[in-house]
């Protein structure tokens, strides 16, 4: 009698411990999964905040002239202020055709205030043109 | 394709060490001929994750430009420097293609570090 109940009682046993480890092992791929999905989900929402158009590849290959760069870093400014004093309309009182220049040449120095190679173009264009020294 | 991933990612690579080559022997010579008052030098860094945009290299999406004056400098010349670089568009959107997400600006004398996201100054092509 006692054997019998030993033998039942072992052939239980793995029973038992096979269960519990299926329940185990099917927990952890239900977390796995959530994890997945969860790490999925984030990247989808990042790739929708910073978009960013194809349209920049293009400019990969473009050229950015780094000398006017350094260059218009720290004089563009000296130049500007002595150049929009120097081309001002308001200097050519007598003179319709020098005011009309001046201000499509104050247009051109307010949109080229940083980079200086373009404001050395309006300073040769005033000195040829409006006589200006400099 | 793979073949072609790894050829794109050495090209890239290629690409963005030249253009750093270039800023840094340009940054010298002007500093040598007194075009410039200070020395700056780029390297690449992390950067910051949040600033990151779909071109970004995988932890080498920093753009950090260090500032040689011999004095520590103020929070408004390193905010100078920096939104220079920013408003030229050409410039930012290289930076941008070239896989570089942040421009940080920093002292290396100081303890002042500046940093911006750079697709944010790329609206034009939005």
């Amino acid at each position: 009698m006692n054997n019998l109940l030993a033998a039942e009682i072992i052939k239980k046993v793995p029973d038992a411990i096979i269960n519990k480890w299926l329940v185990v092992s099917i927990v952890e791929l239900l977390i796995i999964i959530i994890l997945v999905i969860i790490v999925l989900k984030k990247k989808k929402v990042k790739s929708e905040d910073f978009i960013v158009s194809d349209d920049i590849k293009q400019y990969k290959d473009s050229n950015v002239d780094l000398n006017n760069m350094f260059d218009s870093m720290f004089n563009a400014s000296k130049l500007h202020s002595t150049l929009k004093k120097k081309i001002h309309p308001d200097r050519f009182p007598n003179d319709p055709e020098k005011i009309t220049l001046a201000n499509e040449l104050t247009a051109k120095l307010n949109e080229a205030q940083n980079n200086i190679a373009k404001m050395k173009e309006i300073q040769t264009i005033a000195t040829e043109k409006l006589g200006i020294k400099f | 394709m793979i073949w072609e991933k790894i050829r794109n990612w050495f090209t890239d690579l290629r690409d963005r060490n030249r253009f750093l080559r270039e800023w840094n022997n340009s940054a010298k010579l002007a500093y040598i001929e007194e075009i410039i008052p200070i020395l700056m030098e780029a390297r690449i860094t992390v950067g910051s994750l949040e600033y990151r945009h779909e071109f970004s290299k995988w932890m080498a999406g920093g753009f950090r430009v260090k500032v040689l004056s011999g004095k520590p400098m103020t929070r408004d010349e390193l905010l100078e420097i920096g939104q220079f670089i920013i408003g030229d568009d050409v410039m930012v959107r290289k930076l941008v293609s070239n896989g570089w997400d942040t421009l940080e600006i920093y002292d290396t004398a100081g303890t002042i570090g500046l940093k911006w996201q750079l697709k944010k100054y790329t609206h034009s092509l939005n």
